[in-house]
């Protein structure tokens, strides 16, 4: 990924403590941030949790970035771990039931297509949502999505392999109108 | 990428993407930041604090002298019953006073389990001494001069 020259610059300035760089900075990445979170759990709720607490991991941790135009991936890569931590806590929970995952947002026009993403999403195996979504969040080699993810090469392409093969069968409904 | 692509899937996870944060979610972001850099700095001051303290702490106990009796008492701040002479047979006592021609008792100063004892011994009566000891017992106290220790007896000379 091309580092982003002003990005950098409001890293520095972030380092140095300006709260105003800080909010650019969120605002910029805000976006994509949610929505890789989103790709990595199938919930609105909780993707904007994760990307709030990646932020906020990255506010106290700003000075161990080395790179100020890497503050891009540096994100992903907290918000990986943090999503990972997240459903390690969640493995000795009850499952949630797939209604609760319903918002008003969802239930208004396009609310059928999304709901059904949302599952769809959420119904993959971890290792083979984080691969969807760090190839949506784009940006990435397969040599950078598997160093970000922790794997090969080889494995990251088979998950997302899988994926894909999973995501096709269950939105089957929607891809062929 | 590598891996096999597919616009049709990947057009229609877009859409159904969420379309950005939810409002204020900037602000929401820098407020718990603020907070949790607060928490963090409050436990930084409470681990230097503990810290400080326990390194005074061991100090303090190092700096203390291990194995080694204390300092003799003070012994010019006990008046003696007579000329003062070493005591080396007597275990445990730190000086002997010997009796004058004028004495009545012999006045021994001595130490046991850090605890300072005056014992008056009257003369030519040591059977009273079973009887009735007229030891008495002083307590050990910081003096105003370094290690030195004071000696304070209550009222000794009541006792006689």
């Amino acid at each position: 990924m091309v580092p982003d020259p002003e990005c950098a610059n409001r890293v520095a300035a972030a380092k140095a403590g300006s709260e105003e760089a800080w909010r650019f900075l969120i605002e910029t990445h805000q976006g994509s941030l949610i929505r890789l979170a989103w790709t990595m759990t199938g919930d609105r709720e909780l993707a904007a949790e994760l990307a709030q607490e990646t932020f906020v991991e990255a506010f106290v941790r700003i000075r161990q970035l080395r790179e100020n135009g890497a503050f891009g991936a540096w994100l992903r890569t907290i918000l990986v771990r943090a999503a990972r931590r997240h459903f390690g806590r969640q493995k000795a929970l009850p499952p949630r039931e797939t209604e609760d995952r319903r918002t008003p947002e969802a239930e208004a026009i396009g609310g059928e297509l999304r709901a059904a993403v949302d599952q769809a999403l959420a119904s993959l195996s971890p290792p083979c949502r984080e691969a969807m979504a760090v190839a949506m969040a784009g940006g990435l080699s397969s040599a950078g999505a598997a160093a970000l993810l922790g794997c090969s090469p080889e494995a990251y392409r088979v998950r997302l392999h899988k994926a894909r093969r999973e995501l096709r069968r269950l939105l089957a409904d929607f891809l062929q109108e | 990428m590598s891996a096999p692509e597919d616009p049709k899937l990947d057009a229609l996870l877009e859409g159904a993407a969420p379309a950005d944060a939810p409002p204020g979610f900037a602000d929401r972001v820098l407020a718990a930041a603020r907070l949790r850099r607060r928490r963090l700095l409050l436990t930084r001051i409470v681990v230097a604090v503990a810290a400080a303290l326990a390194v005074g702490a061991s100090v303090g106990l190092l700096s203390r002298p291990r194995g080694t009796p204390p300092q003799a008492p003070a012994v010019a701040q006990v008046e003696p019953s007579g000329i003062a002479t070493p005591a080396a047979e007597a275990g445990g006592c730190a000086v002997s006073f010997a009796p004058t021609e004028q004495a009545q008792r012999y006045t021994i100063i001595g130490k046991v389990n850090g605890t300072l004892i005056l014992i008056n011994r009257p003369i030519g009566e040591p059977q009273q001494l079973a009887e009735a000891p007229m030891a008495m017992f002083g307590s050990l106290s910081p003096g105003g001069e370094g290690p030195s220790m004071a000696v304070r007896f209550p009222d000794s000379t009541a006792e006689e």
